[in-house]
């Protein structure tokens, strides 16, 4: 049983079908937030600046909305094509962010009992991207150490 | 859960890269197991004992 296991680390490339198919998965769904994000903020410039005109507001306005569908097919590509130790990582840190995001947004809904504006939409997005990212970057550290 | 994978892993002479490659999971996912900061699932801990040819109760023990 020993001669059927003895395999160095020489004899496992990293680069095994195995591997580049979670590689794969992640550098899309990661190439996709970037593509996502790209669009949200050219959308955003152009809209407010008025570079096209009204008649193409409403299209142009959206496509972000429709690439972000796209964008979370990806994501969840990646959820179920990465191996279960980096699943329980992204869930533990889906959950830690959402709170997080959750508790940003009650602070702000109590504050603006007290006249403080509270978050737009554009607000909550850069809120739980960053909470997502914290929750990540949190269990990431946790499980290594 | 306390495992006994580093030590069947340093008996077969495996690196943990080819011991993860041997069970299609991540080096990280093997030495989460190893460091008994992640325990693994049903059907993972049965390839391991697979692998290694022992039943997983010989391979992973309650705390």
């Amino acid at each position: 049983m020993k001669d059927t296991l003895k395999h160095t680390a020489e004899e496992h490339p990293a680069s095994s079908p195995h591997r580049s198919k979670e590689t794969k998965v992640t550098v899309r769904s990661a190439a996709w937030c970037l593509i996502w994000a790209i669009s949200l903020t050219l959308t955003e410039i152009v809209i407010s600046n008025q570079l096209i005109p009204e008649s193409l507001f409403w299209p142009v306005a959206l496509f972000p909305a429709v690439l972000s569908v796209w964008m979370f097919y990806q994501y969840y590509l990646f959820y179920v094509g990465v191996d279960e130790f980096v699943r329980k990582i992204q869930s533990d840190g889906l959950i830690i962010g959402f709170g997080l995001g959750m508790f940003i947004l009650i602070i702000f809904s109590c504050l603006s009992s007290l006249g403080i504006p509270g978050p737009n939409a554009s607000d909550m997005l850069v809120v739980f991207a960053l909470c997502y990212v914290v929750g990540q970057l949190s269990r990431t550290l946790s499980y290594s150490r | 859960m306390k495992s006994r994978l580093k030590v069947l892993r340093a008996e077969h002479d495996l690196s943990q890269a080819a011991l993860a490659e041997k069970l299609e999971v991540s080096r990280q996912t093997i030495n989460a197991i190893e460091k008994e900061k992640y325990d693994p699932s049903l059907p993972l801990a049965f390839k391991i004992g697979r692998l290694f040819g022992m039943p997983i109760e010989d391979i992973f023990m309650e705390d």
